[in-house]
């Protein structure tokens, strides 16, 4: 058996909304119509850059954007680093490539696969810099949206970078084999204000996504502060290598 | 009721069974039963009964008579002389209780009692009358003192052309015994009486009576002994680690083995180790 | 009446008849796909006990017969192409929805568990036979042969007595319930071998909580309805058709691989000795009949 998903799904521990990773993703809504010009920055590197047309005759609700896609060797990082063969399949955007929604709709910048670390501004197609109506995933605002999951069990730190006084706590359980398949429960919502977080304490489950809403300027990170690595007999799952599964000694039934 | 009422094993062999077992035997061991000097042996013609062998016999060169010295005429060593002859047992027939196959001649008192076998058997034989030889006979000559330290002159055996032959009749009676054999429980037959019809008078009859019974004895105690197993065919059970074969006791069995209802029966219990 | 009478009490017919059980052999190795599962085995088998009866009615029956599979590997491959733990939203939209999902993992290819069942048991529930001499000429022995040429060249005709079954039923193997651990525990070793050593316990658990009881994972991959004894024992014994193939091996095994009795014909009374041929006798028209209390066996001497 081949056990196929992405590494960095388990490896990268903390999330940065300006630092866009798989577990992490920005919802934006583009109010007024017009052409807009997006760039794709990645480690604050430019990476590529894309449009995105707001037409109100557009059936589009929703532009998913995947920033993993404009990577110059997309197609061979969605495989050769970490042999994923998801069900992520993504189609390769070069740069130039434009988008459609209807200004009633959002536009989804997620990262479908590899190490992430990606930001995005798209500003409209205007001289006058008051009209760009400039959106930079580096700070959130408005009714922008960050989606966050968090895998790794523990105690999370959440911090407004931009603002916030109060930081928040997420603590994240550990995950039980129960008598179906585990699945994640629903995403729970937190408004960011200048207050800080509400509510300013949440108990999740792995997986189980937080969507923040930035009421004020926001830029998010979630950060590991104490790891729980789960019960102390949790049942150790080594490599047991080859071992042959025997039934017991059978007692003979007749004497 | 069933053969195996009071025991494990059950064998039974009926005289009819035994009767052509002897044949077998008599045709594929001639040299058992015939019996002549070298030159009656190589001039086959000569015998007084043809010997009835298999193929298997002269296929595989095995003898039809067993040879023996010539018969000495007493008294003659200048040369001695000696006289071919053959003694041949040419038939055999046994009859288990109830007598039912022949008559026993009265000197057995018959009929055949409980538990025992009679035995027929017809005896030829015959010696060569070297009359021929006789006529031209010349003894020869030997030196006076020096008998010791002659060496002994070679036998002369008379060519013969034909031997006189007779036969006898002769009946035994015998019951069946049981003896260890190089480990294994045989039967073996023990001869009780003997009687070689006509043979007067009642010296030599007695003389022949217990000469027979003698022969009879040992080669029914030397050759004709069979183990019990093979009365069951050498049946596997026998040769098992786990099992111990013994011959069925009295009670609950009077006669084992036993002779009766024209057969020879041999009951055997079987004790199985745990 | 017949020249010879050979009689086997019960008791002897019992001891006659375990030799014949205890001589009794099967191996089979078989490899099949099932769809979404592909299993194979290598088994062999010893008989073992039973109840064996005597009838009037010239047969013999035996029940309860422990048929003990001596040895029993089984490999069991679930083949699972495009299996995949379902996404979950990683980021869900404003109205519930879900923008984007979790990608998920894929698990492809065959998972194998090694499972060592030797010591399983099935059962002659009953096997109902006559006694059926035969008269067996070796195939090698030559035309001009006579029997002693045969004797000694080691290809002499016997007489045979064999049990000849009409009827041979065998029980579903008995796989014990503990089956169930036993192979939820080989699935579980094979899954976890195939986690890279790079990945945290932590990501090792959210995955095995995913993928949940590895008891229901079996048995909605096998397409298991019943107890994964009762799946187990079907897939052996109807779907491989192990318990088919035993009934034939049974059967052909009393009837003619294996004799109750057997002795050659001529049967030899004396040895060969001293130069001399053996003296052999002809056994002729061997019977062998039963009733409830023994074996009896005829024949005559040939002339």
């Amino acid at each position: 058996m081949k056990l196929t998903f992405d590494q960095n799904l388990f490896t990268q521990i903390g999330l940065d909304s300006g630092s866009l990773t798989m577990l992490g993703g920005v919802t934006h809504r583009f109010l007024e119509p017009g052409q807009y010009r997006g760039v794709v920055y990645r480690n604050g590197e430019n990476l590529a850059d894309f449009y995105v047309n707001v037409d109100k005759n557009s059936p589009v609700a929703q532009a998913n954007i995947d920033l993993a896609a404009f990577e110059p060797t997309q197609a061979a990082a969605a495989t050769s680093t970490t042999g994923s063969t998801c069900n992520c399949q993504r189609e390769s955007a070069k740069a130039g490539t434009k988008f459609e929604v209807n200004p009633k709709g959002y536009a989804v910048f997620h990262v479908s696969a590899g190490a992430g670390g990606y930001a995005v501004r798209v500003s409209k197609a205007a001289e006058d810099p008051k009209q760009q109506n400039p959106f930079d995933s580096r700070e959130l605002k408005g009714d922008d949206i960050f989606s966050a999951v968090i895998l790794r069990p523990g105690t999370y730190s959440a911090t407004n970078t931009l603002g916030g006084k109060e930081k928040g706590k997420i603590i994240v359980g550990y995950p039980k084999i129960g008598k179906t398949a585990y699945r994640p429960p629903s995403p729970v919502k937190v408004a960011c204000s200048e207050r800080g977080f509400e509510p300013g304490k949440l108990e999740l489950q792995p997986g189980q996504a937080i969507l923040f809403h930035a009421a004020v300027p926001t830029r998010i990170t979630l950060e590991l502060t104490k790891a729980d690595d789960g019960p102390a007999d949790r049942a150790a799952h080594v490599r047991s290598g080859w071992k042959k599964a025997a039934l017991p000694d059978k007692k003979k039934k007749k004497a | 009721m069933g053969y195996t009422d009071n025991c494990d094993l059950y064998a039974a062999v009926h005289e009819d069974g035994i009767n052509l077992v002897a044949q077998h035997v008599m045709r594929q061991r001639p040299s058992w039963f015939n019996f002549a000097t070298q030159y009656v042996s190589d001039h086959l013609d000569l015998a007084c009964s043809p010997v009835a062998h298999t193929i298997d016999v002269t296929d595989y060169k095995n003898p039809l008579f067993k040879v023996v010295s010539p018969v000495p005429i007493l008294g003659a060593d200048s040369p001695p002389v000696g006289l071919n002859f053959c003694v041949q047992l040419v038939k055999a027939e046994v009859d288990f209780y109830p007598g039912n196959i022949f008559t026993l001649p009265a000197v057995l008192n018959p009929p055949l009692p409980q538990q025992h076998l009679a035995m027929h058997v017809q005896i030829c034989g015959g010696m060569d009358c070297p009359s021929e030889f006789l006529n031209g006979f010349l003894p020869t000559p030997t030196s006076p003192g020096e008998a010791t330290n002659v060496q002994p002159t070679q036998e002369v055996v008379p060519p013969t052309r034909r031997l006189l032959c007779f036969c006898l009749d002769a009946y035994l009676v015998a019951h069946v015994g049981v003896q260890i054999v190089s480990g294994k429980p045989s039967l073996v037959g023990i001869v009780d009486s003997v009687d070689v019809v006509g043979i007067k008078p009642k010296g030599l009859s007695d003389n022949v009576n217990c000469y027979l019974k003698t022969t009879f004895e040992l080669l029914l105690k030397e050759k004709l002994i069979f183990p019990i197993s093979t009365m069951l065919f050498d049946i596997p059970l026998l040769s098992l680690a786990t099992i111990t074969a013994q011959l069925t006791p009295n009670p609950p069995i009077p006669n084992n083995p036993s002779i009766d209802d024209n057969q020879l029966k041999i009951f055997i219990t079987l004790t199985v180790a745990p | 009446m017949s020249h010879i009478t050979i009689a086997a009490s019960a008791k002897a017919f019992q001891q006659l008849f375990n030799e014949v059980e205890n001589n009794f052999s099967f191996s089979k190795s078989d490899t099949a796909n099932f769809g979404p599962f592909s299993a194979s085995y290598s088994v062999s088998v010893h008989l073992s006990g039973g109840n064996l009866q005597l009838n009037n009615d010239n047969t013999i029956e035996l029940q309860n017969v422990d048929i003990v599979f001596g040895t029993l590997d089984f490999k069991l491959c679930l083949d699972l192409p495009g299996f995949c733990i379902p996404s979950f939203c990683l980021v869900p939209d404003p109205w519930n929805g879900c923008l984007v999902g979790f990608p998920g993992f894929c698990i492809g290819g065959p998972i194998c568990a090694d499972l060592n069942l030797s010591g399983l048991t099935s059962q002659i529930t009953d096997l109902k036979a006559s006694l059926a001499p035969k008269y067996y000429i070796d195939p090698a022995r030559l035309p001009g042969w006579t029997d002693l040429d045969a004797e000694l060249n080691g290809h002499s005709n016997q007489w045979q007595i064999y049990i000849d079954p009409v009827l041979v039923n065998v029980a579903p193997i008995d796989v014990p319930a503990t089956i169930d651990n036993i192979l939820v525990n080989a699935i579980t070793n094979a899954i976890d071998n195939l986690f890279p050593s790079w990945l945290p316990g932590w990501a090792v658990d959210i995955i095995m909580a995913f993928l949940g009881p590895i008891a229901n994972l079996i048995t909605d991959l096998l397409g298991i309805t019943t107890s994964i004894a009762e799946w187990l024992s079907n897939l052996l014994g109807n779907l491989f058709g192990l318990l088919s193939l035993l009934e034939t091996a049974i059967a052909d095994y009393f009837a003619s691989k294996y004799p109750l009795y057997q002795f050659e014909d001529p049967f030899p009374i004396l040895p060969a000795s001293g130069g001399l041929i053996p003296v052999k006798i002809p056994i002729r028209n061997l019977a062998a009949t039963i009733d409830s209390q023994e074996m009896i066996v005829q024949a005559n001497v040939g002339a």
